[in-house]
């Protein structure tokens, strides 16, 4: 690379062709405030429009700019605009929060029996729900619940599954404890999906199953919905 | 119209090397950008006195006068580090 600039030779050299060579300040454009471009080099700064300018000659050059497009780099305020850059501490506000919970049907009641839906050795679907939403830039958070128990002298594992239009998104592999000197020990277990950008399958379903023979008695099942514009 | 700087006509300062240099982007920290801003309007010096402090800044005869820093107010263009401050800019993957 050749080094460049306006000095053609030394007989030029005057106070003010030196001075030149410094960087140059002032309020707005250079053009403005030392001239027009043609002393290739020169560079200033416009202080009010924190913007960096060089003289190549034939025009000024634009080399630092404050909020550029986005692929640009450059000196950045804060804010919220699609130029500024994010403060730090920044916080959302959340502009919609729909909840739709929907419980297993014969779910045991108080005082009721026990469902003797058993979820052993084949997935079993304890649950299924329709949740009701539409629109864009959404965030879906799906939840499953499970509280069941088993009667096996020692701890068993149970599997919950969720699914959105029949395709696996979830599961949970957990250990229920042993009835305990012939008490049974409900235990619960949880699978959650988040969905950042649902745009359609609204159906959903939870699944159980406990893969070694021990049969699983279902007390009830939750799925809650929550879809979250931000 | 005239350039801003310390040469003055007569060119009696031309051949001191010193004034040469400082045509040259001067670095340093605080006090030494200070002490050598004193009466050379023209001189450009970046303060660097640590990753979340620098500044670009230019000397008007007396003192250095900065040009841009770091992490200023936010409705004033700047640097940024990134963080979670009021001032610092949010990473890209920032997550709340």
């Amino acid at each position: 690379m050749s080094i460049e600039g306006f000095w053609a030779d030394m007989t030029i050299a005057t106070a003010d062709n030196l001075n030149a060579c410094l960087l140059q300040v002032g309020s707005g454009a250079p053009a403005g405030v030392v001239g027009a471009a043609g002393q290739q080099g020169r560079y200033y700064y416009d202080t009010t429009n924190y913007r960096m300018y060089w003289d190549n000659g034939s025009s000024w050059n634009l080399l630092l700019n404050s909020d550029p497009a986005v692929a640009t780099a450059g000196l950045r305020t804060l804010g919220t605009g699609a130029q500024q850059a994010a403060a730090g501490n920044h916080t959302h506000t959340i502009s919609s929060h729909d909840l739709e919970e929907f419980v297993e049907t014969n779910a045991a009641a108080s005082g009721g029996t026990i469902k003797s839906v058993a979820t052993y050795n084949t997935e079993t679907t304890v649950l299924t729900a329709s949740p009701t939403w539409a629109g864009s830039n959404k965030t879906r958070v799906l939840t499953g619940s499970y509280v069941g128990m088993h009667a096996n002298v020692a701890a068993k594992n149970h599997v919950l599954k969720l699914y959105i239009n029949s395709v696996e998104v979830a599961s949970d592999t957990k250990s229920f404890p042993s009835p305990d000197t012939g008490v049974y020990r409900p235990a619960s277990q949880t699978v959650t999906y988040v969905e950042t950008s649902p745009t359609s399958g609204h159906a959903v379903s939870l699944t159980g199953n406990s893969d070694d023979g021990t049969p699983f008695l279902e007390i009830g099942a939750t799925l809650v919905n929550q879809i979250v514009t931000i | 119209m005239p350039h801003q700087g310390f040469f003055e006509d007569g060119l009696t300062d031309l051949h001191d090397p010193d004034n040469m240099n400082r045509m040259l982007l001067q670095v340093g920290n605080v006090a030494e950008m200070a002490a050598l801003s004193a009466s050379f309007e023209g001189i450009t010096v970046w303060v660097d006195e640590s990753d979340a402090v620098k500044v670009l800044g230019r000397s008007d005869g007396d003192s250095w006068i900065p040009l841009f820093s770091t992490d200023q107010a936010a409705g004033t263009p700047s640097l940024r580090t990134l963080g979670t401050n009021a001032t610092q800019a949010a990473a890209g993957d920032h997550t709340h």
